[in-house]
């Protein structure tokens, strides 16, 4: 091959290989998304739904919030799942954990599906934003870890703050590969050991 | 040259149509899993043989109770199909002012498209010193997508083309092709309803086979029903390696050259980053018709069929590219103004006497119109299926063409239709922009003027309802 030869291969090779990588490089490439526990079978994936510097990956089974943001966290092709997260909350109104609806439907209305608050003033289930319970003995504390557990089986659900289950009810919204977390005013959240597992037995 | 641009056109037809779901479309999924739990008790009292008396609280009777508990969970699949590009388009064209060096401009007219027919017929065109468009730019098959970058800085885009052309003047050395150009742009939007109006700024690198870049700056203005006008400012720096396809010579011959041009797309739809999150049955049209190609078989009133000997009972043909027919907003969004990449009526043959030796040839009725203009009426007669549509289109070059007529649309499915044609075309035939056959032979060839009857079919020819129309849609989010 000479060296012209040689030339115009490396040119093509640019423009039929280089071009193509770096497209489809550039389409596929989305900063608000990421996933958690890739190092594991289990993996979900996050869209930050909030601007793009008030959520971060902080391991892989961790993120941040900062105040009002919101993710919603899916696990693909589960249904049936527990989700845990160890939740240090800076202080401020809350977090609010959104299950049994998607990131769709909550685009369409965020009230869609159950939500669970998790507030300074005691705990708050809404079903379509209707409130179903209210607790106001289980309480957030400022720069606490405390683990949160939401437990989804069938038309059962239960949530699990620290070691008390405070909830168990049955619900007919069929249940989806989504939890949608938000933080509330003054709320700054990390969030981790980060775990999702089904419950549905093979 | 112009078998070179058909067989590009067909190719990035052919090219697009082939693989257009997959790059156009982004699916999103959602699993709804539905559970159903039904309980049933079934509750038995059996009294112990020999028992004379009732059961009772001290002495129950024997009873089995059974409980069974079913559990039934079916998953529901939701999918929703979204556009996934900023851009889409089969053919694009530039005409460019200040690339020429004196005496070799091409005259591309002002779109670029505007070719004199003597060089587009011809493997080699002639340099001509009196024209204002001396180059033009070509691309075919073009798509951008969304690029966020920069922390997902807004409206940065990139993508590329199946092949760009820049021609600066007539000379094959230096003109400058590539196949899968490199292009990153910037939008800068002025006006965020359809037709969108931005300026953008725009680098591009091209490989192979020649090696170039081209920076630029534009104002676009569309797009709508597929049409996009863009005023472009910008500087070309390339090469051509020595004895390539373009440069025959033992020597790499290098161009740099700045360049004014107004351009045109079509069958070029753009999308802003919000439209991306919109359904594609939710989005918004703005024409009645957009489509690929129409070929209409004409009955006129030739003596002969131009199709071939015999008694073909269809004498000539018209064929429209990409045709947009765009509604106005006027008579209920049902009068429209259209247009097509290039309209070729070939009405049919006959013998015709021609200069002054009397001399008789067989004469094709033929006419050729680069984007003429049509104004029509869109009536839907039998809801979506059947519409009619007068119309009166006008041509102005290379041929003066003037056509009236209606038009019934059989509405197939999304990519093909059907229709039904009566109309009168007087066409003043093909001559070159220096009048080559009005010189030589007194007049142009192929004049005719006839009425006709026509069958259509419609091509990746998309006709759209009335209640698509976003005029006659509600207010969306």
């Amino acid at each position: 091959m000479d060296n012209s030869n040689s030339q115009s291969f490396w040119w093509g090779v640019a423009a039929f290989i280089l071009t193509p990588i770096l497209i489809i490089w550039g389409k596929n490439y989305t900063p608000d998304e990421f996933d958690l526990n890739d190092n594991t079978v289990s993996r979900q994936h996050v869209w930050n739904m909030s601007a793009l510097d008030n959520v971060e990956r902080i391991q892989p089974d961790a993120m941040s919030m900062k105040e009002n943001s919101t993710v919603a966290i899916a696990y693909p092709g589960t249904t049936q799942f527990a989700s845990e997260y160890t939740t240090t909350l800076s202080g401020g109104e809350g977090i609010r954990f959104r299950f049994r609806t998607t990131r769709h439907d909550y685009k369409q209305d965020k009230n869609t599906g159950l939500s669970f608050s998790y507030t300074p003033t005691g705990c708050t289930l809404e079903e379509n934003g209707r409130t179903v319970q209210y607790i106001d003995s289980i309480r957030a504390t400022a720069n606490t870890p405390t683990r949160i557990l939401i437990q989804n089986h069938g038309n059962y659900y239960s949530i699990t703050v620290g070691c008390s289950r405070i909830v168990y009810k049955t619900t007919s919204l069929p249940s989806t590969e989504y939890v949608i977390v938000e933080t509330m005013g003054g709320t700054a959240a990390t969030m981790k050991d980060i775990t999702f597992a089904s419950t549905m037995e093979e | 040259m112009f078998r070179l641009i058909v067989f590009l056109c067909l190719a990035a037809a052919c090219l697009l149509s082939s693989c257009v779901s997959t790059i156009t479309t982004r699916t999103e999924e959602d699993v709804y899993t539905i559970t159903k739990v039904d309980t049933t008790t079934k509750d038995v009292a059996r009294n112990q043989p020999g028992t004379t008396r009732d059961g009772g609280v001290i002495y129950p009777s024997s009873r089995t109770v059974e409980t069974k508990r079913t559990l039934v969970q079916s998953d529901s699949t939701v999918e929703r199909q979204y556009p996934d590009f900023i851009r889409l388009g089969l053919f694009e064209s530039i005409g460019l002012i200040g690339s020429a060096s004196s005496g070799k401009g091409i005259g591309t007219g002002i779109f670029g498209i505007y070719f004199d027919p003597l060089d587009f017929l011809s493997d080699k065109i002639e340099g001509k010193s009196d024209k204002i468009f001396g180059g033009g730019i070509y691309r075919f098959g073009i798509y951008e997508y969304r690029l966020r970058w920069f922390r997902d800085a807004a409206n940065w885009t990139i993508g590329s083309s199946g092949i760009e052309l820049i021609y600066p003047e007539a000379s094959n050395e230096k003109t400058l092709m590539s196949v899968l150009p490199l292009y990153i742009r910037k939008r800068y939007y002025l006006r965020e309803d359809i037709p969108y109006f931005c300026f953008t700024i725009t680098t591009g690198l091209g490989f192979y086979p020649s090696q170039y870049v081209n920076i630029s700056g534009s104002a676009d203005l569309g797009s709508i029903g597929g049409l996009n006008m863009r005023a472009y400012v910008g500087l070309v720096a390339g090469a051509n390696a020595s004895n390539t396809a373009l440069n025959q010579t033992q020597q790499s011959v290098t161009t740099t050259f700045p360049y004014f041009g107004l351009g045109i797309s079509v069958l070029d739809f753009h999308n802003r980053v919000p439209e991306l999150y919109k359904e594609w049955k939710d989005h918004e049209h703005s024409s009645w018709e957009v489509g690929l190609l129409q070929v209409t078989l004409l009955r006129t009133a030739f003596d002969s069929s131009a199709l071939g000997k015999g008694s073909f009972p269809f004498q000539g043909y018209q064929m429209r590219v990409a045709p947009a027919s765009i509604a106005l907003p006027w008579l209920n969004h049902q009068l429209y103004a259209g247009t097509s990449l290039f309209n070729l009526i070939v009405g049919g043959s006959e013998k015709k006497t021609i200069g002054s030796g009397g001399k008789q040839v067989d004469n094709i009725g033929i006419g050729f119109g680069i984007l003429p203009i049509r104004v029509g009426y869109w009536q839907p007669v039998l809801l979506d299926e059947l519409s009619v549509e007068p119309f009166i289109e006008y041509s102005y070059y290379p041929s003066s063409i003037f056509q009236i007529g209606a038009k019934a649309n059989l509405f197939l499915s999304k990519s093909f239709n059907l229709g039904l044609n009566l109309g009168y075309i007087n066409s003043g035939g093909l001559d070159t922009s220096n009048n080559f056959f009005e010189r030589n032979f007194g007049q142009s060839i192929g004049s005719f003027s006839s009425v006709y009857f026509g069958i259509t079919i419609g091509i990746e020819d998309r006709i759209f309802f009335g209640n698509e129309l976003r005029y006659n849609r509600a207010t969306t989010n």
